[in-house]
């Protein structure tokens, strides 16, 4: 320490006080810092001139407080103890601060990547769940079957066809798609199976038994676990959401459609068949039906009926209409496995000419338009049919 | 009766609600000691008088040490319980502190009969006893205002001591005849005075207490930690930072009214007055000793 300078020393001896001198009052509460700040500094600014005052204040010193708190230090070695106490403690708040960090990054990444299988909701889900989905998992254990009545599903709903197409853009305000993978001749035939796995089918299989679990919860009058289970549904719908067309599809000429936007609820059109796989759907140039389960990297030959060429599709979930030539109509509610030939009667007329366009908005509803401009409309499915 | 001979202070008293009167009386425990609440609140409205300032009535009556004041003023009063609990309290501390202020324990007993004696009341005014207790105003603990109390005594009692010393004492003690101060008449830099006056006014109270606590009264770090309310190295630190501090304002107070940085230096580390302390020292030893009789008054 650098010597304090003797002239300061002697000016600060030499410096007086003005004022009263604190009672003892005062001087005490002082001591014990019982002041107000503002009274504080008067003292202070008194006792650094009054060296008597000074002189009480260190007298009055209780010198067993002052042993009490050496002995409550116990010295340098319990400081030393204190202050690597500290030093531990801090670390081990630093690192649990990051691994909170990190479990909250984690979680946060969770859902995007595998939501259905690591989430809460996922849990749930596989609780109340049981049987469609086991058998959906390889190597699953298959859990005992709900009761019957657990086992009613809500109705299946539409899903849109999309092949991945080019998109045109005209005047009418009508987009046209054409599909480049059907454009050269004879090329249905040499289309590739796509792989099981890469069946969209088998998520929407997932996302049906969610919404199962979702009713068999409300109708247990869980309310919380149907909540849970809802929440699931959505939870594992909307991952896929994105990736599923938002609107129904109008084909009209072979191998172009239009595509017409429609408002439909967000849960039509994510839910979708609960046993039958997702295709996308197409016309080849020559008239052939074509379907693609991987967003049509490759298109699959489907035949409706043999020999058969057409000019209309429309495709709806698992619900495909097409039409052709001569008033041809055939309707299949399983993703093309089976064939039903429809015959449109209005008034006992039957329709003859040439479909040239279908228009499913639903499962139900839907218009056909022949090449003579008649507009065929049904709301049951194809059961009744009246010429607008 | 009056408690302590309060004067009352109508217009701080009204200032306050019954109901804080009433909380502020419980708290107390005044009614033990036999004061009414009137007079409690006579106690409190004189007190807020005196010291509220720019604290509230209201939060400086809470700041108060109501109980010990209470035990004061019934002790004041001559309430027995209030002495009974006071010397059930207090009997020991006060010989304890004693002990601590004389570091003699005949001394301690002397100082402590003396400051209850005080405290009892000795003298009267009107009839009435006038105790030391009575000026008691619960601002900090009784233990401290105790201390305190005895402290001031004890200074006292030292000072009457010093003015009744005998000659014999003075004569041995080498100060029979003390030279006169030679600070007074050594010129000094009117310059570096007036840079250093200038240095220390800039100083914060706390700094300035600090100074002189460490340099002028020769307190440990450990004394004027406390009496702050810090740590030691706290205390060095400033302490230290202060020295430094200090040696460069001056010297730039100094370079600021002409001095060039090396003249200012010289002259800081060079007070002629620092050369006087050491001649004065050497007069003072020189007759006792006698070694030189033949430079007698060659200073």
């Amino acid at each position: 320490m650098k010597e304090f300078p003797k002239i300061a020393l002697r000016a600060l001896a030499r410096e007086g006080t003005s004022g009263p001198h604190p009672d003892p009052d005062l001087l005490s509460a002082f001591a014990e810092k019982a002041l107000p700040e503002a009274e504080r500094r008067q003292v202070l600014a008194h006792l650094a001139g009054c060296a008597d005052c000074r002189k009480l204040v260190y007298l009055s010193l209780d010198e067993n407080g002052e042993q009490q708190k050496v002995l409550a230090l116990g010295g340098r070695w319990p400081r030393m103890r204190l202050l690597w106490g500290g030093a531990a403690a801090a670390v081990a708040l630093v690192g649990s601060l990051t691994l909170a960090k990190y479990e909250l990054f984690r979680t946060r990444r969770a859902p995007t990547a595998t939501a259905h299988q690591t989430s809460e909701y996922a849990k749930i889900a596989d609780e109340r769940a049981p049987a469609e989905l086991d058998r959906l998992r390889p190597g699953a254990v298959v859990k005992k079957a709900p009761p019957a009545s657990a086992k009613v599903l809500p109705e299946a709903k539409h899903m849109e066809a999309k092949p991945r197409a080019k998109l045109d853009f005209d005047q009418s305000g009508q987009v046209r798609v054409t599909s480049p993978q059907v454009s050269a001749p004879g090329a249905a035939r040499k289309l590739e199976r796509p792989p099981a796995g890469a069946f969209r089918g088998l998520t929407s299989e997932n996302r049906e038994v969610s919404a199962e679990a979702a009713a068999n919860a409300a109708k247990q009058k869980d309310v919380g676990a149907a909540e849970r289970a809802d929440v699931l549904a959505r939870a594992a719908a909307e991952p896929r959401a994105a990736q599923m067309s938002p609107a129904p599809m109008a084909l009209g000429k072979a191998g172009t459609r239009v595509v017409k936007e429609r408002n439909s609820e967000a849960a039509e059109r994510m839910a979708v068949s609960r046993t039958t796989p997702l295709f996308e759907w197409t016309l080849s140039p020559a008239g052939a039906l074509l379907r693609s389960a991987d967003q049509g990297t490759t298109w699959q030959l489907v035949t409706a009926q043999p020999g058969a060429l057409f000019r209309a599709l429309s495709a709806v979930g698992a619900d495909v209409w097409v039409g052709g030539a001569n008033g041809s109509l055939y309707h299949s509610s399983d993703s093309g496995q089976s064939w039903e030939k429809v015959v449109p009667v209005d008034h006992g007329r039957k329709l003859e000419t040439e479909v040239i366009r279908l228009d499913f908005s639903d499962r139900l509803n839907g218009t056909l338009t022949t090449a003579a401009g008649e507009l065929w409309k049904t709301s049951d499915a194809g059961e009744t049919w009246r010429v607008q | 009766m009056t408690v302590g001979g309060q004067n009352e202070s109508a217009g701080a008293r009204q200032a306050l609600a019954p109901a804080v009167l009433g909380e502020l009386y419980r708290k107390s425990r005044a009614a033990e000691y036999g004061i009414s609440s009137s007079g409690f609140a006579a106690i409190l409205a004189d007190l807020a008088h005196r010291w509220a300032g720019e604290l509230g009535t209201e939060e400086f009556l809470e700041s108060l040490r109501l109980e010990d004041l209470a035990l004061a003023r019934g002790c004041a009063a001559g309430n027995e319980h209030a002495w009974e609990v006071f010397m059930l309290r207090f009997r020991e501390k006060l010989y304890d502190f004693s002990r601590q202020i004389t570091r003699q324990d005949s001394s301690a007993r002397e100082l402590a009969d003396s400051v209850y004696a005080e405290l009892f009341g000795t003298r009267s005014r009107d009839g009435a006893r006038i105790s030391k207790l009575a000026s008691y105003g619960g601002r900090g603990s009784l233990d401290g205002w105790l201390r305190t109390v005895l402290a001031q005594e004890y200074v006292n009692g030292y000072r009457k001591q010093r003015r009744l010393v005998s000659l014999d004492e003075e004569s041995e003690a080498g100060g029979q005849f003390p030279a006169p101060r030679a600070e007074a008449s050594t010129p000094a830099d009117p310059l570096l005075e007036r840079a250093t006056e200038e240095t220390l006014r800039s100083l914060a109270e706390e700094e300035r207490f600090l100074l002189a606590s460490y340099f002028l009264d020769q307190r440990t770090l450990a004394q004027v930690a406390r009496v702050l309310g810090v740590h030691e190295s706290t205390i060095s630190r400033k302490v230290e930072k202060l020295t430094k501090s200090i040696r460069k304002r001056i010297v730039k107070s100094l370079v600021s009214y002409g001095m060039s940085r090396r003249q200012a230096e010289e002259a800081l580390s060079a007070d002629v007055r620092d050369f006087s302390l050491d001649i004065r020292a050497s007069l003072t030893q020189a007759p006792v000793a006698g070694a030189f009789p033949e430079k007698e008054g060659g200073v």
